[in-house]
């Protein structure tokens, strides 16, 4: 499939659970078209969900997330970002940066003054699953 | 992570991770010994496995049943782990375990009911990705998918998409290849009887609120189906599923605890 044509996309909601699956939802439509298998769809779900409980924890309050998604080569980008409540804000939980850095191919979380920025990739050829 | 004492809070960690994998390989440890520094290895990572279980806790399945689903992966990534390799053991586990729990969810939920036409292309999608499974050795691409099953790939993603929401779910009649919710239902019920004690299972529908409990009883001690409890009741029959799903998990969870 032609990567480049589809461009970048952008959505933005505020940071509430209730809209994880939203994002998940756009995750995995992109995930889809850089030829993810349905395994590594499923993980891009999976690190959505936990990049985006962080933010959400962390934002501050009635903020949104914004979330940028595109592909480059084989894999599906994301950089999401969100102002936060505290500066710094909160290390994330153990447990969720674990998954998190174990699912995907590249992470950086930058924080600001007063904002935070999560990037991180997952390339079809990913494979840690042998 | 910022602060220094997190950071040797992780260190410990890993040390000890380390020096149990160390001796779990050890030609040296006898049986008795690999057991335990087995057992306190998978022990040291169930929060990581309830962790990541709690991410499926929206689909309709117990949430002990995912931690246990989970629990099994990590036993597994527990044996299969090689320290020498240089990976971080969480980094290695991480995968098996979400694999675990994805594989309970494809086996538990895969065959759910849902409108015959999505149910259809439901079908053609398993059977499409089990051929391509195989023959690729690797899960396939959704593109992979829609070509062999010759479907569009938006169609593909919209049934797959649809996997994961749980408001579709379950409706009375089997599929003929598969489980339904009433299977499972029976499964609940049966483990139901095993507790022999009257009093318990008084004990445990006492918890439930008052329409469920009525609900269960006519499911149950009244052997009607859901279509008549639905009729009944005067709710659908949908509703009625869930409500008896929900009470019995309730109910497990109290014998449980």
């Amino acid at each position: 499939m032609n990567a480049g044509a589809h461009g970048r996309v952008r959505v933005e909601f505020p940071a509430d659970t209730i809209n994880m699956a939203i994002a998940r939802s756009v995750a995995a439509a992109i995930a889809a078209r850089a030829d993810l298998t349905l395994d590594q769809i499923e993980d891009v779900r999976l690190a959505m969900d936990e990049a985006t409980s962080h933010l959400i924890k962390i934002a501050a309050p009635g903020a949104s997330i914004t979330c940028d998604l595109w592909i480059e080569g084989t894999a599906v980008y994301a950089s999401m970002a969100c102002p936060t409540a505290t500066s710094p804000p909160p290390d994330p939980d153990p447990f969720a940066w674990t998954v998190l850095t174990a699912l995907v191919n590249s992470i950086d979380l930058t924080v600001g003054d007063s904002t935070a920025q999560l990037q991180w990739s997952l390339a079809s050829d990913h494979s840690l699953r042998a | 992570m910022n602060q220094e004492s997190d950071a040797s809070d992780k260190a410990d960690r890993r040390h000890i991770e380390d020096a149990l994998f160390a001796r779990f390989h050890d030609p040296e440890s006898s049986e008795d010994q690999r057991a335990r520094l087995r057992d306190e290895l998978v022990e040291m990572h169930l929060p990581l496995v309830r962790h990541i279980a709690r991410r499926y806790a929206d689909r309709g399945e117990p949430l002990d049943d995912v931690v246990q689903a989970g629990t099994l992966g990590l036993i597994g990534a527990v044996d299969r782990f090689e320290p020498d390799r240089g990976v971080a053991f969480s980094t290695y586990a991480v995968p098996t375990i979400v694999g675990a729990i994805r594989r309970h969810f494809r086996d538990a939920t895969w065959s759910v009911k849902v409108p015959r036409r999505l149910q259809e292309l439901r079908g053609r999608i398993d059977s499409a990705h089990d051929q391509l499974a195989q023959e690729l050795m690797r899960s396939p691409t959704v593109a992979e998918i829609a070509q062999r099953a010759e479907l569009d790939p938006q169609d593909v993603l919209d049934a797959l998409e649809l996997g994961h929401v749980r408001e579709l779910a379950p409706l009375e009649p089997p599929t003929p290849e598969g489980t339904s919710i009433a299977d499972k239902l029976g499964d609940l019920d049966a483990s139901l009887a095993d507790v022999e004690d009257k009093a318990t299972v008084e004990r445990l529908l006492n918890t439930l609120p008052e329409r469920e409990r009525g609900i269960v009883a006519m499911r149950f001690f009244e052997g009607l189906s859901q279509s008549q409890i639905a009729e009944q009741v005067g709710i659908s029959q949908m509703h009625v599923s869930r409500l008896l799903a929900q009470s019995l998990t309730r109910m497990r969870g109290e014998v449980l605890s």
